[in-house]
């Protein structure tokens, strides 16, 4: 696993082939996730993700982040790639935070890719998991994923606080409330897929994946900004 | 239907940056156009294009070759024609801060679908993969949000898996995934690209996992 996870500061951003699943730590108990694409029109790899409710951006990656390679074949990576652009242009308005399922995202009956009327948004980490099952390379074995209800409807309801804070609308609060308890991607989680020797990873897999990569990042100390300035992730 | 701007990825330069990428782009079109192409106009609303209007004919005219030249030199992101013969080119532009943006703009055409891929392929041939794989990805994702399956579906009958690179056939592939189940005839290009790639040496072991149809 590990020659797959790299810190920028041992082998740079520029190292990856097309696209790499990116973590950073927040704070002591929260991690973002994003996707690290390569753009050769303009020769640089940008990380694209959901920093929070109808924040999606596509950005110059910072040092904090760690990198891990996932298990696809290079031209593959391409199409990942080439997707992460394609979803940014299309999604100007951003994407809505929810726990929304990341698997099937795409709508058959509007033909919209990643919501539909059955879908209230994503996570950061829901949010990677969803371009690259789009890609159609899913990342997890979804139907190994744990039930943790009690663990994760507890950081469900923080978000659900912070997303009353934000003002968001009350259909999209009250469609979030009814979601708590879901099942949780966790940004490590993801990661840990990714690190995996194939996809879809089952879940008995990627937890110890996840749990080297938390203290790898503990080791390196890596810490983007807090949470609370969205902006700074 | 009338041509419509789609999306807008929503970053605009100064004017100043404007101006110095209209002037870039203009006195590349005079070392590689004839003389007698005329100027280049801004329009205005949400979008940031630029055409080329010829003088003698008062109608908007353009060499595709040099649209293309624009996109591998990285001074555009992406062209496209509409109905009218014009033509938008994203552009780029450096702010002060050194900080670059990428204009966007997509627009929904009624051109036979054949004409991007073609185009796609051109550009790929002068090595501006990306900008291929985006015109593809816009095009077809455009057709599919707005639900002409059947013209994306008569596109997938009709292309040879033979004459397309694996980046482009893994692009159609990927974007007309999730409409899998819309898209008849996708089946076939599938099993046309097993063929092509096993027939070319670039098969591997889990290059076409997930994208069955």
């Amino acid at each position: 696993m590990e020659v797959r996870v790299h810190a920028p500061s041992e082998q740079s951003f520029d190292s990856i082939r097309a696209v790499a699943v990116a973590i950073a730590a927040v704070h002591d108990d929260q991690r973002h996730l994003g996707i690290l694409h390569r753009d050769r029109s303009v020769g640089e790899v940008r990380l694209l993700h959901l920093a929070w409710h109808y924040i999606l951006r596509d950005s110059t990656p910072k040092p904090c982040y760690l990198w891990i390679d996932p298990p696809i074949p290079e031209a593959r990576a391409r199409q990942v790639a080439a997707l992460c652009r394609r979803v940014f242009r299309s999604n100007v308005r951003g994407i809505p935070y929810a726990f929304s399922a990341p698997n099937d995202c795409f709508d058959e009956s509007t033909a919209r890719f990643l919501l539909g009327p059955t879908r209230h948004g994503l996570t950061c980490a829901s949010f990677v998991l969803a371009v690259f099952d789009a890609a159609g390379l899913a990342l997890v074995d979804y139907s190994t994923w744990p039930q943790r209800p009690e663990e994760d409807a507890r950081w469900q309801r923080q978000v659900l606080d912070q997303l009353r804070a934000a003002n968001a609308s009350p259909e999209h609060v009250n469609a979030v409330e009814r979601q708590i308890g879901g099942a949780r991607y966790r940004p490590e989680e993801v990661a840990g897929a990714a690190a995996s020797d194939s996809i879809p990873a089952r879940f008995d897999a990627v937890k110890p994946r996840a749990d080297a990569i938390l203290e790898r990042l503990a080791a390196l100390r890596l810490t983007c900004r807090g949470q609370e300035d969205r902006s700074g992730i | 239907m009338t041509d419509q701007m789609v999306d807008f990825r929503g970053a605009t330069s100064s004017s100043e940056d404007k101006n110095l990428w209209r002037e870039t782009v203009h006195s590349r079109a005079r070392e590689r156009l004839q003389p007698n192409v005329g100027r280049i106009q801004q329009h205005g609303k949400a979008a940031y294009f630029s055409g080329f209007q010829s003088e003698e004919s008062g109608s908007w005219s353009v060499r595709s070759s040099f649209l293309d030249y624009l996109v591998a030199a990285g001074m555009a992101r992406r062209v496209f024609y509409t109905r009218k013969s014009r033509f938008l080119v994203v552009g780029r532009a450096t702010h002060r801060s050194g900080r670059q943006e990428h204009f966007a703009a997509e627009e929904l055409q009624r051109s036979p679908s054949e004409g991007f891929l073609q185009r796609a392929m051109r550009l790929e041939k002068q090595g501006a993969v990306d900008a291929a794989l985006d015109l593809v990805y816009d095009q077809v994702d455009g057709m599919l949000k707005t639900g002409r399956f059947d013209q994306v579906n008569r596109l997938l009958s009709m292309v040879e898996a033979e004459s397309l690179s694996l980046d482009l056939l893994l692009g159609l592939l990927t974007v007309t995934l999730p409409a899998r189940s819309k898209l008849p005839d996708r089946g076939r290009l599938f099993s046309g690209a097993e063929t092509a790639l096993k027939k070319r040496g670039q098969w591997e072991e889990g290059l076409l996992a997930g994208l069955e149809s």
